[in-house]
Formats: structure tokens, sequence, C-alpha cells
């Protein structure tokens, strides 16, 4: 199971880690109760600073999908991410805004979504609130 | 007498063998090849000729000494001290020339070309790394009864001293195999921490099973010699107990250690040549590939461009600007620092028991 990091993309390095983790939950590639690495043998395999790798724990445990036990690693909590529900909104309206804002059509967009879902194949329950 | 010389041409050989393997690195893929990269028609007549120089200097350049040391010791008949030097080689062998190699690398990836655009992402494994991932369990019970019954024939040994040993001799050959021991094992933690190379994200897995089987190498590399080194302590101690045996010390002493190197060294043979066919398959990585050349970040202080302190990056080695600078604010650099000024506090107190 491999996360991977764009030196291309925009996105700062924490945020990638964070979101190829969330991503690699909601296909359910890791389950609940898998170790992670720690944070310095991710730092130190990425070649990153340690406050990269922490920043994007930390934002991870705040959703509560991973669990920080000090001494013992961390593990994944859960395959739903605690959210308040404008939050989810306000990030699905600014994606949908970037694209309409684009050119795309409303109909290249549902199919984009359906994609994007397929990708992620089998959703946790509880995700339809 | 037969056997040292056995044992100091068998050493020999396998040195050779590592010779041979480290200079034929750059041409492993294929004549098109310089390491991991493609290289164009005509490289080694051109930049690839000062590659091919510099590596052969660095690796070649050693042998000279190593015979010169070897035969004055031969000659002299000090033939332990002669089997210890080649001994202290052969060990530290594949980590020079692992560095040396890995520099010659990074000098080829300059002149690398590719047929399609490189991959610009970097992978990382979400698979703990534990040392116990990389321990044997039986090995690591029979070293811990080894030391065990070693420490209680020396205690039997130091109760009842002959009036003829000398009580340091007795001592220090011990404490030097364990702090050796305590040596490699921070060696063999720091072999599984250690990531040997960034991942492409370009087929990750193939990348990621030859970092390990690498990694399992050095880690079985840190187990061979801990077995040598018990094993030499264990004949030590049985010698100091029982000093009647003393007669037959080459039997007692080296008896073990000879078949451990010997029957040791066929798993990291075997374990090797496993190595080969993953490095043959990189090719299908590395030519779609290569390591960034970011320069290091600006505003740290580097002493002579090789020593820095940057407490936010947890690695020994960080980027400086003449390649690998030593982080010393690391906990670990610091560790092993204290290790390795432990050796000469070592023959300090030594030389200053016998005074």
């Amino acid at each position: 199971m491999f996360l991977t990091v764009d030196t291309n993309d925009r996105r700062p390095v924490y945020q990638q880690i964070a979101d190829g983790i969330k991503a690699l939950i909601a296909r359910g590639q890791l389950a609940e109760g898998m170790a992670l690495p720690s944070v310095r043998q991710v730092a130190g395999d990425l070649g990153v600073n340690l406050n990269t790798v922490a920043a994007a724990y930390r934002e991870l445990q705040d959703e509560q999908l991973i669990a920080i036990k000090p001494g013992s690693g961390a593990v994944v909590a859960s395959r739903t991410a605690v959210r308040k529900p404008e939050e989810l909104e306000t990030s699905l309206r600014t994606a949908l805004l970037n694209l309409v804002l684009s050119g795309v059509s409303p109909a290249h967009i549902r199919t984009l979504v359906a994609q994007q879902l397929r990708e992620l194949g089998n959703p946790p329950k509880g995700v339809e609130r | 007498m037969m056997w040292p010389v056995v044992l100091y041409v068998s050493v020999w050989l396998f040195r050779i063998y590592l010779v041979r393997s480290a200079l034929r690195g750059p041409r492993f893929h294929g004549p098109d090849w310089c390491f991991d990269c493609r290289v164009p028609p005509g490289f080694y007549e051109r930049e690839g000729r000062d590659i091919l120089r510099a590596l052969r200097l660095r690796i070649l350049a050693p042998l000279p000494f190593e015979t010169a040391i070897g035969a004055v010791l031969w000659w002299d008949g000090h033939w332990i001290a002669a089997l210890a030097v080649q001994a202290f080689v052969y060990i530290a062998a594949p980590f020079y020339h692992a560095a040396v190699l890995r520099g010659q690398a990074r000098r080829a990836w300059q002149y690398a070309i590719f047929d399609e655009p490189p991959a610009s992402g970097v992978a990382v494994s979400l698979s703990p790394r534990r040392l116990a991932d990389y321990a044997q369990p039986w090995l690591e019970r029979t070293l811990t009864g080894a030391i065990t019954v070693s420490v209680i024939l020396l205690a039997v040994a130091f109760t009842h001293p002959d009036p003829h040993e000398n009580l340091t001799t007795m001592v220090f050959g011990p404490c030097v195999a364990l702090y050796a021991c305590l040596g490699l094992a921070l060696l063999k933690r720091a072999i599984v921490s250690w990531r040997i190379s960034v991942t492409p994200a370009v087929q990750p897995e193939l990348f990621t099973e030859w970092q390990d089987s690498c990694r399992r190498l050095f880690a079985m590399m840190c187990d061979y010699l801990r077995t040598e080194t018990v094993s030499a302590l264990l004949g030590w101690s049985v010698l100091q107990a029982w000093p009647t045996l003393w007669h037959w010390r080459s039997y007692v002493m080296l008896g073990p250690v000879l078949s451990v190197c010997l029957l040791g060294a066929i798993p990291l043979f075997l374990a090797e040549r496993r190595l080969l066919p993953l490095t043959r398959n990189l090719k299908a990585v590395t030519s779609r590939w290569r390591p960034s050349a970011a320069p290091p970040p600006e505003g740290r202080f580097y002493l002579l461009g090789r020593v820095c302190s940057e407490p936010e990056e947890d690695q020994v080695l960080v980027r400086g600007p003449r390649g690998m600078a030593l982080n010393t604010a690391s906990r670990r650099t610091r560790l092993y620092m204290a290790y390795l000024a432990g050796w000469p506090a070592l023959v300090v107190v030594m030389l200053m028991s016998r005074v």
C-alpha cells in the first residue's frame, strides 16, 4: 500500500499526505485497526520534515480517522471522518464552483463525480448523512 | 598452522568477489546504462570514462595498503593481527563500496536520457517497519544464551584467576566483543530505519521489494558479524574458565569462529544472488524516473559543507551543499557519535589499567 507525493502538485506536502491516507481509508485499503508507520518513518522515507508528516497525522486525528497512541504509533480509528455538514457543503460548493468557472458542463461534472465515486469503490457506511 | 592461511585466503577471495561486483556496477544493466540510468551512445568514451576512472580509483585504492599491511604482519609472525585487519576490511568493504557506488551513481544521473518525460512523484510504503520483522527469534535466543554462558564462565574464571594470567587481558577481550555486539545492534537498527533510496511513484511495489531485500541482506550481514563476535567471546571464555585447554586454543577459540565464518557466508551469498534479478527489474522503474536534485534549504549553517544542525529533520544525513551532510541535531546521530567515542575510551581504560 503506497502513498504518493507529487513534486508538481500545487497542494502542500502535508495536505497530499493527509489526502492520500484519506483516499486509502475511503477505498477500504486501510481498514479500521490497521497500524500506520510512525511519523519518523514516513518523514525519513519521503525525505521531508518531521513537522510536515506530523501536521498531516494531526489533521487525520482531528477528523478522528486515526488514533495516535504515544509510544505505539498511529492506527486507523474509523472510516468516517468527523466533520461539520456545513464544512462538507462548503468544500463541495468550492469544488463545483471551480469546475463551473473552468467551463466544464454540468453533464460532464456529473460524469466526473460518478467516476470519482466509482474509483472510491466501496464507500463506508454512514457517509450518506 | 594451515587453517589461518586457509581463512586468510578465503577472506581475500570474498574481498576480490566484492571488488569485482562493485566494478561491474556501472554497466550492470547493459552497455547503454550507467548504474540505474540510461545514457546516450558513446557515453563511456566521454563523461562515463571519468566516472569509471573515479570508481576504479576509489574501489582499488585500499587494496595495495591491505596487501602491504597483511604482508608485513605475516612476515613478522603476527598472523592473528593480519587476520583481524583483513576481517575488519571484509566487514567495512560492503559499506564503503555502497557509499562509493552511490556517489558515482549520483554523478551519472546528470547524463540520464529518457524516452518519455520522467515521473515527478515519490511514493512511500504505509507498512510499518519494525526491527522485530528483520530479526530471527532463534538466533536472538542463541546469541543471548551464548553471551550469558560466556559471562558466567568469565565470572568463574575471575574468581579463581590463574596467577600467570593478566586480568586486564582476561577482561578486555570480552569487553571489546560485547561493545562490538552493541555497535552491530545499533547498525542493524539504523539499517531497518534506512530508506536506502527515495521510492519513485513508478511501480513502487517493485522498488520497495528491492529496498526491502537490500535491507534484509544488510541486516543478515549484521547478524552474521554478531554471531562471529559472540562465538569468539564464547571460545575465549571457555579458555579462561579451563586454562588446561590452552594447549588446544586454536581449536577452542578459532574453530567456532571459522565454522560460523564459512557456514554463515552461504545464506549471505544466496541472499545476494536472490537480489540480482530484483536489481535487474529496476530497469523498468529507473528508466522513467529521475531523483530530485533540489538544492539544500536556505538559511542553514554548514560546517565545511558536511555538518549541520537541523532539529526539524530526524535523519542522520540530510541534503547539504556538497551532497549529504551530517545532522548533529538528530537524536540518532548523537547516539552513534557517543558509541564511536566509546571505542577510544575503552582503549584508554585498558592502557591505564595495564599501567
